[in-house]
């Protein structure tokens, strides 16, 4: 999938100017950078939630995980999945199975946990049968047990519908864990000023750390 | 622990739970009869029933209310042309306001208008009226004029402010227009909407009372109370019994609103509170 000469701003402030980038298909790619750098406003190019001024992006059918979970505030776990137009009914109630939450499926929103409603929003992303999932740091203030448990959940389900996904994340750890690529945005306009496979994690997660840290932007 | 002490810890418990339970009703009841009792001791001290009756004086007056015909019919007279006039304003209210809330060039159109009649004085605008319509159409107009701003506001408010993250989320998964006015939009606006016509409702009574009142509308409860002022003798207290009708009905219609509300809110749980 690609970004070609992508052009974005907010107002005065240029995000993105002439930005080249090749997602590959059926791997999980992890975005770094400071924040405020676009890393949220990439995902919202990708899913169209905003047009670019300039450049291309392939169209493709979009799951989303936001920081939180965005469920409808009325409508039970099931009919949330299902207000999806989608998903049908036994699509939800796999996915919601598959999440641990087949026997929440009455449960409003206001009556499920963080994670239990973060969950949720996994198994709509999933059940929308997307051919691009965007993820935004949504196991973000989770507690570190649950944040572990959220990732095992995740890796299953993701190995099972290997769908090409775009994660942004703070976590260092939590890129090198769950990404094949890592991507760290620096500098304004944002380019890409760090792009590795995840061979050796260990390997990997000091490349990130230095590319993050680094007074310098340095391109490999 | 001794038989006495265990019985003053019951009795203890059992006012702590009333007073929690129902602490503000009790507060609310004795703020009327500090009211009644000061209102009866000035009465009494005064000795003017023309100028204040006594609040007996007053309930047997609205206890003489109950005893005529006219009362039931000119009552539900006044209580239809109220709700005549919300309801048209609610729906022209409600009409314009999803345009206002969708569209921001209308709103900005819409804004002098509506700023004007939140601001012209009630009385002055049914002066107005009445030269244009006839005496017992002018409360209904002046009850649309009063409610029609507060309704429009609410709903172009309400759309204006819905929730951006979950109309986001409604873009993403394409959700169509019709389930994000169902689960999205509706939701957002029925608390707005709830607490703005129990606003727009009690003063609706006011404006309509008030515009009967100087329209002379015949069977209404205005007509009613100008006539009992008229009355030096015995009109003071049949005036605030009238009075007590209207701020009854005023009283009724939020009860009822307050249910309606409740029923709605039972339907979701809590989750649109």
């Amino acid at each position: 999938m690609r970004l070609s000469d992508l052009g974005f701003a907010y107002g005065d402030k240029v995000i993105f100017d002439h930005l080249h980038l090749t997602l590959e298909e059926g791997a999980i790619t992890a975005v770094l950078g400071d924040s405020g750098v676009g890393k949220t406003t990439l995902l919202h190019l990708l899913a169209g939630i905003v047009p670019p001024d300039y450049g291309r992006i392939d169209k493709r059918n979009v799951g989303y995980m936001f920081q939180e979970p965005r469920l409808l505030p009325t409508l039970d776990v099931l009919h949330n999945l299902l207000a999806v137009p989608s998903i049908d009914e036994a699509g939800a109630k796999r996915w919601l199975e598959a999440v641990g939450l087949g026997d929440s499926l009455k449960l409003l929103p206001h009556q499920l946990s963080g994670g239990m409603a973060q969950r949720v929003s996994m198994a709509r992303a999933f059940a929308a049968e997307c051919d691009l999932l965007l993820m935004d740091e949504p196991f973000r203030g989770l507690d570190l047990s649950l944040q572990a448990k959220l990732h095992e959940v995740f890796a299953a389900l993701w190995r099972e519908a290997n769908t090409t996904t775009v994660m942004v994340t703070h976590d260092v750890d939590e890129a090198v864990a769950l990404a094949g690529r890592v991507l760290v945005l620096r500098g304004s306009p944002a380019s890409v000023v760090y792009d590795g496979t995840v061979a050796d994690k260990e390997v990997a997660r000091a490349a990130v750390r230095a590319a993050l840290t680094s007074p310098v932007p340095i391109l490999r | 622990m001794t038989a006495s002490s265990t019985k003053r810890n019951k009795a203890a418990r059992i006012a702590g739970y009333i007073w929690r339970r129902h602490g503000g009703t009790l507060l609310a009841l004795a703020a009327i009869a500090l009211f009644l009792g000061a209102w009866e001791l000035v009465a009494v001290g005064l000795k003017k029933e023309y100028m204040l009756p006594r609040f007996s004086a007053v309930c047997v007056a609205f206890g003489r209310l109950w005893g005529t015909p006219s009362f039931y019919r000119d009552t539900f007279a006044t209580l239809l042309r109220a709700i005549c006039g919300f309801a048209i304003a609610f729906f022209a209210g409600a009409a314009m306001g999803v345009a206002g809330g969708v569209f921001s060039k209308f709103r900005a159109f819409c804004k002098p208008l509506v700023a004007f009649f939140r601001a012209a004085p009630t009385m002055g605008l049914t002066l107005v009226i009445m030269v244009w319509l006839r005496a017992k159409y002018t409360p209904v107009c002046i009850g649309f004029l009063m409610v029609f701003p507060v309704i429009y506001t609410t709903v172009a408010d309400s759309i204006a402010t819905a929730p951006r993250d979950l109309l986001q989320m409604a873009k993403v998964y394409r959700m169509p227009l019709s389930k994000q006015i169902r689960y999205i939009y509706v939701p957002h606006a029925v608390p707005m909407m709830f607490s703005a016509c129990s606003t727009a409702f009690a003063l609706n009574i006011k404006a309509t009372v008030s515009a009967e009142i100087l329209a002379h509308t015949v069977g209404s409860i205005g007509v009613h109370m100008t006539n009992a002022a008229a009355d030096l003798l015995d009109g003071t207290a049949m005036l605030f019994a009238w009075l007590l009708v209207a701020v009854l009905l005023s009283v009724l219609a939020e009860c009822l609103l307050k249910l309606i509300e409740r029923l709605c809110l039972r339907r979701y749980g809590n989750a649109i509170v």
